[in-house]
């Protein structure tokens, strides 16, 4: 009975109740644990930093502050992309695949996702150091939108390689 | 009972706004006070008779920034052909400076020990790795270098960094390895461990304890004046800061102060070398510039908290712990403090009026009692005389730095760019569940 009680839960609905679940599961361990995770906004800054100087941007790093004269950012807790990496990799693990192309998955994608966030990052410092009329609206609408296209794609392109 | 009280203060606040001294008297001021402060610079380039250092650094502060107001070069003397930047007061200048750099001490720094403290690491001070920071001692034989360094460093912070010393064991060196190796001292200097962590004393010790909020308001104004000129404060140092403002400024549940005039009001405010004992505005203000070099915004709940301090005592008939806004002389000390606090956190208004809008200029109030009490003294000048901590020469420079405003340039707000707002997510969540649930239908 019970058998055939499984058998009647579509993959779809499976997989979106295993998502929605992984999702909040993932929120509140990491808002459990956030101070555990204050060193990455460090790294993020410090890697902003380094590719700011590779472009010939002179940044000063005070911990989660970028001084670039005119213009300083913050790094906060949602400036290190780990939401996007949460919903990335549940997705990953929600979706019906085995385990070694979830874990390929999950490494190939969290690293793409944080390059392109110091994409991000490198490009809403120029702007707001050169443009800064248009700081807000690309960094509220443009940004968001190519990183919400970005990690569907960096998703395509796992199921679509690596997914057998 | 209260709104009596409100309407009252409002009144007094509208009142002295009303009277507020004109762009014109303000100027002749600066130009009367300067011009004093000139004619009474010592033969050999110092001014004052003790704490020379210290006066010294505080009046050329206000030299080099009025030459920069006036667009000018500060070491560039007028000669017989004046160009459109020479500076009429140049050669003060550098007589100055050149008294300040033979009296310049090298110290030898190493590393502090933050272990048990806020960082939890070993720090370095020396930022640009020669082993050596830079000091001024308040005169022979004193014990302030903490006062005087931070003070010169102050007035060196304006100047071009690629000019050189001319003088002294520095000469033929440029002003920025100057000043750099000058807020190594300061890093070097500040305290360790205790409660006084995060502070400065009098004289900076290796590794050293002790700490009030009078001397770090100026460590304080030279590692920010350095900083906004963009040289390297170590952000160590603002950990280690962060945890003297939090101990020195009095908790929001403290119920009332002692400062043998009874008991007061005294939340938020800062207080000497512990909270809720001598509470003040004029270290109020000082604790406003430290939050701000520590990073705080200035709607930050404690930077608010200090702030609402200050707007509570800002009409106290006293200079303790006011600023004697009703007295001759006022306090200039604590009136160029609270400057440089709300100025540097960019606090133009206070809410006097308690009505959740700022809507009073402070600048505008300290300006026309400043004004008032200019002293004559002959054709074209003027000072301020008998103030509290201060020679005629201190009076004068606090007073003509709060007339123009000279503190160090308000840090650019620090913007979080968060990859996603909240909506932001939930599409990314939603548009990946939807493309994860074609993908799967396709697959079947």
């Amino acid at each position: 009975m019970k058998k055939n009680k499984e058998r009647t839960i579509r993959p779809e609905i499976r997989f979106v109740l295993f998502f929605l679940i992984l999702i909040g599961a993932f929120y509140l361990v990491y808002y459990n644990t956030i101070d555990y995770f204050g060193f990455l906004k460090a790294i993020i800054a410090n890697a902003l930093s380094f590719t700011l100087s590779l472009v010939g941007i002179k940044a000063i790093v005070h911990g989660e502050d970028i001084l670039l004269g005119s213009f300083s950012l913050r790094i906060i807790e949602e400036c290190t992309a780990v939401f996007a990496s949460l919903i990335y990799v549940s997705c990953v693990l929600a979706y019906p695949a085995n385990l070694k192309s979830k874990l390929i998955g999950i490494g190939f994608g969290i690293p793409v996702i944080q390059a392109v966030n110091i994409i991000r990052l490198v490009v809403l410092s120029i702007t707001g150091l050169y443009y800064p009329g248009i700081f807000e609206f690309v960094h509220t609408y443009i940004w968001q939108s190519i990183f919400i296209i970005f990690v569907i794609a960096v998703w395509l392109v796992w199921l679509e390689r690596f997914v057998k | 009972m209260r709104n009596i009280l409100v309407a009252a203060v409002l009144l007094l606040a509208l009142s002295t706004q009303a009277n507020a001294a004109t762009p014109e008297q303000i100027e002749a001021s600066i130009q009367n006070g300067t011009a004093w402060l000139v004619a009474n610079q010592n033969p050999d380039g110092s001014w004052g008779t003790s704490n020379q250092i210290a006066e010294t650094g505080l009046i050329l502060y206000k030299l080099i920034d009025r030459a920069q107001e006036l667009g000018k070069d500060p070491l560039e003397v007028c000669g017989s052909s004046p160009t459109a930047t020479c500076y009429v007061y140049a050669q003060n200048v550098k007589d100055g400076l050149n008294f300040t750099m033979t009296n310049v001490q090298t110290v030898a720094i190493t590393p502090q020990d933050h272990t048990a403290g806020a960082t939890g690491t070993i720090d370095n001070p020396d930022n640009n790795g020669n082993g050596k920071g830079l000091a001024w001692e308040s005169q022979a034989g004193g014990d302030r270098r903490s006062y005087s360094t931070g003070i010169v460093t102050a007035a060196l912070s304006l100047l071009d960094g690629t000019k050189t010393v001319a003088v002294g064991p520095y000469a033929g060196t440029a002003y920025s390895l100057i000043v750099q190796d000058a807020v190594d001292f300061l890093a070097y200097a500040q305290s360790d461990a205790g409660s006084a962590q995060g502070g400065w004393v009098y004289d900076g010790q290796n590794n050293g304890s002790g700490a009030d909020n009078s001397v770090s308001g100026y460590a304080v104004l030279g590692l920010a004046e350095a900083q906004s000129k963009g040289y390297n404060v170590p952000a160590w140092v603002k950990t280690e800061l962060n945890v003297w403002i939090d101990y020195i400024q009095t908790d929001v549940n403290t119920p009332f102060c002692d400062n043998s005039g009874g008991p007061y009001d005294c939340i938020g405010g800062s207080g000497y070398e512990q909270p809720g004992s001598w509470v003040n505005i004029l270290k109020t203000g000082n604790l406003i510039q430290e939050m701000t070099l520590n990073g705080d915004s200035n709607t930050a709940p404690r930077v608010v908290n200090a702030k609402n301090y200050i707007t509570r005592h800002f009409f106290d008939t006293n200079i303790e712990p006011g600023w004697g806004y009703s007295l001759n002389p006022a306090h200039y000390q604590a009136m160029f403090t609270t400057m440089k606090g709300l100025e540097y956190a960019n606090v133009p208004l206070l809410d006097i009026n308690g009505d959740g809008t700022p809507e009073f200029d402070w600048w505008l109030n300290f300006t026309d009692v400043i004004v008032a009490q200019e002293i004559p003294a002959g054709a074209g000048q003027g000072y301020w005389s008998r103030c509290d901590w201060g020679d005629d020469n201190l009076c004068t420079a606090w007073a003509l730095l709060t007339l123009e405003k000279t503190a160090p340039e308000s840090p650019p707000e620090l913007k979080p760019v968060p990859a996603f707002t909240p909506i932001g997510i939930a599409a990314l969540a939603g548009l990946l569940g939807v493309v994860a649930v074609v993908a799967i239908r396709r697959r079947l």
